[in-house]
């Protein structure tokens, strides 16, 4: 009998469940990828339909013409915005969320629970009230609308995350491994090093993704802090192709086909990282 | 090889002082305990040694070199830790070889060592495996490994059987004892069983709240402990204590608790001749009690003073030897007996405490008085 109800759960309801949630995450991105490829009339009379021809003008179009009113051209100059600002967002937090993370988990050091708190309950600001603070700290040290102020910005609000994250990811790492190595031969920076990093790697992989995706998706600061494809970031160009009085839907839907491919490959590329319990075996447990 | 020498070492976190002061010279080529209950300090007296804690006062050598400011890297230790911790990303054969490459040694020199040792453990067959693959046992022998091939001067272990069960803990203290004898360095060995510290030592170090309590081989911590924590803590099961007043008897003392009285041989009498007439606690070992035939007396009669009657609580049979708690006006000895001949449960037995087996000590500073005169007896039947 349980035998029996069990494995009509699992073969009709779990089935009929996952179906639910993956139609439900992905039908918008499919139709977003299809109507990528179809011309500007049949998007306007019929979008849902299969289209009968498929057409790459939208991604022609998106990185050549210049002369598309929207200056379709500079879309290029705001996927290397994101790809810099993002990356270089994602290394510095990582370095300095992972060495502030090591101390929060190791070391002995008065105010740290205060401190630890503290950078949480920054986490809760609302970005609003710090926006006009930021902004005038920008313009007077000449950094709007380069890729510094972003590259602050988003590091500012990756870091207490990061921290949070790698510190608890290295108190998961038992300390003895630590002091193996540093009887094995380690100074202290080498045991972190060469046995706490690369337990780390599933640690890293998830806060990367997580700091690089946040990065990635950001729109407010970048309107607000940036003027021109100098420092534009993708959601900003995405967001120009919805004019005052016209939408180029093509170039839209193809310009965020782009903006996806990017998190798409990382997150599946990444991910065994992520899965995979590194740390499995080495001590009793 | 090396000697290890503490002194006045002590290590505070705060306000918690875990090693108080320690003095201790280990000898080169020694194995040697540090032994006490969780918390005494033994484990930090190691990681002072390790240098992976650095102490707040005294001086640590390591031969003849002061090694207060010398990073754990650079003391020629090897260390094995209680949960193993074996590197998770490498396989065996990189763990053991973890140090030897830092230390920059030749390729055909770490292959060679690398494989004397696990030759020597038994593990040559699991040098590709990964760490998660293997058994408690094998793990702790990888973790043993990887101490050998270093070939340090001083080998640190931390409780490193605690983790493992009790049929795999028996077998590798033996294959610890003869890792000893064969390697003939100097063995640093924690741990709170003191099973494995009788058997395996050279000498005993006992802890208690960060303080040395005594140092001595394995038979003189049990013959002759030097205070009331040593004394209860060594021997299984625990020592019975009582407390009383030494009160003359004839030409000599007896120890007297109100409900009876136990005669002092006259060197125990004289040894303890200052306390007469002041409070002391005596000790006595389960195996130095007697349990006399309730049926009456046949073959040799013990002295009719040292009889008192005493009513069985607890009876525990343990196969080859049994233990029962039994009741004397309020105060409960525990009693090896002949597992043949149990009593019943609220029995009334007679019980034979020989003066001579006491340990006495001083009520106020728990110090050893007078040394029991002789050995407490091997088995239950040689009176």
């Amino acid at each position: 009998m349980s035998g029996s109800r069990y494995s009509l759960v699992r073969r009709i309801l779990f089935p009929l469940g996952l179906a639910f949630f993956v139609v439900f995450s992905l039908a918008p991105f499919a139709w977003m990828v299809l109507s990528s490829f179809m011309f500007k009339a049949q998007l306007l009379t019929d979008p849902f339909a299969l289209p009968p021809h498929f057409t790459l003008d939208n991604y022609v179009r998106l990185f050549t013409s210049p002369n598309d009113g929207v200056g379709a051209a500079n879309f290029i100059h705001a996927v290397i915005n994101s790809l810099g600002i993002c990356a270089i967002t994602t290394v510095i937090s990582l370095i300095i969320g992972s060495i502030g993370g090591y101390a929060f988990a190791r070391l002995r050091f008065p105010g740290k629970n205060a401190l630890l708190l503290v950078l949480l309950a920054i986490q809760f600001l609302p970005a609003v009230t710090v926006i006009i603070p930021m902004f005038m700290m920008g313009r007077a040290v000449h950094l709007l609308d380069t890729w510094w102020i972003l590259i602050f910005a988003y590091t500012s609000f990756a870091l207490p995350l990061t921290l949070w994250i790698m510190r608890g990811y290295f108190e998961s790492i038992p300390r003895s491994l630590e002091n193996a190595a540093r009887v094995d031969g380690c100074s202290r920076f080498g045991a972190f090093l060469r046995v706490v990093l690369p337990l780390s790697a599933p640690g890293f992989a998830a806060t990367a993704i997580f700091t690089f995706l946040n990065a990635w998706d950001e729109f407010f600061f970048a309107l607000i802090f940036t003027n021109t494809y100098a420092a534009k970031t993708l959601p900003v160009a995405l967001s120009e192709f919805t004019g005052r009085h016209t939408v180029d839907f093509g170039l839209l839907m193809s310009g965020g086909v782009v903006a996806n491919v990017l998190p798409v490959v990382i997150a599946l590329s990444v991910q065994r990282y992520i899965v995979r319990g590194l740390t499995a075996g080495g001590v009793k447990g | 090889m090396a000697s290890v020498t503490l002194k006045n070492v002590t290590k505070r976190f705060g306000k918690v002082t875990a090693v108080n002061s320690a003095n201790l010279e280990i000898r080169d080529g020694e194995f040697i305990i540090l032994l006490g209950p969780s918390g005494c300090g033994k484990s930090t007296m190691l990681y002072s040694i390790a240098g992976l804690e650095d102490i707040t006062e005294g001086e640590i050598y390591i031969g003849e070199r002061l090694m207060n400011r010398v990073p754990p890297k650079a003391r020629n230790i090897a260390m094995v830790f209680q949960d193993y911790a074996l590197y998770p990303h490498m396989n065996v054969y990189d763990n053991m070889a973890f140090g030897l490459k830092l230390r920059k040694a030749s390729r055909q020199e770490i292959e060679r060592r690398v494989h004397e040792a696990a030759a020597l453990l038994g593990i040559g067959h699991l040098l590709q495996r990964r760490p998660r693959e293997l058994s408690g046992g094998q793990r702790q022998r990888v973790a043993l490994g990887r101490a050998i091939v270093r070939e340090p001067d001083v080998f640190l272990m931390d409780e490193p059987l605690s983790n493992l069960d009790a049929i795999l803990r028996v077998q590798m203290r033996a294959e610890i004892s003869k890792l000893h004898q064969r390697l003939q360095t100097t063995f640093i060995y924690v741990t709170h069983d003191q099973v494995e510290a009788m058997t395996m030592g050279d000498r005993i170090v006992v802890l208690k709240d960060g303080v040395i309590q005594q140092v001595g081989t394995p038979q003189e911590v049990y013959a002759h402990p030097a205070n009331v924590f040593v004394a209860g803590f060594i021997g299984t099961p625990s020592m019975t204590f009582m407390t009383g007043m030494l009160t003359p008897h004839g030409s000599t003392l007896a120890f007297d608790t109100g409900t009876f009285r136990v005669p002092l041989p006259r060197a125990s009498a004289e040894a303890a001749g200052r306390y007469a007439d002041r409070a002391v606690i005596a000790g006595v070992r389960p195996s130095a009690i007697q349990v006399l035939p309730s049926g009456g007396a046949d073959g040799v009669k013990p002295p009719e003073t040292c009889i008192v009657a005493a009513k069985v609580d607890v009876v525990e049979p343990m196969g080859d030897v049994a233990y029962i708690f039994a009741d004397v006006g309020g105060q409960s000895f525990t009693v090896r007996v002949d597992p043949t001949a149990l009593p019943g449960v609220g029995q009334v037995v007679p019980l034979c405490l020989d003066g001579a087996a006491l340990h006495l000590f001083d009520a106020e500073t728990q110090q050893a008085i007078a040394i029991p005169m002789r050995q407490p007896a091997a088995t239950i039947s040689s009176p």
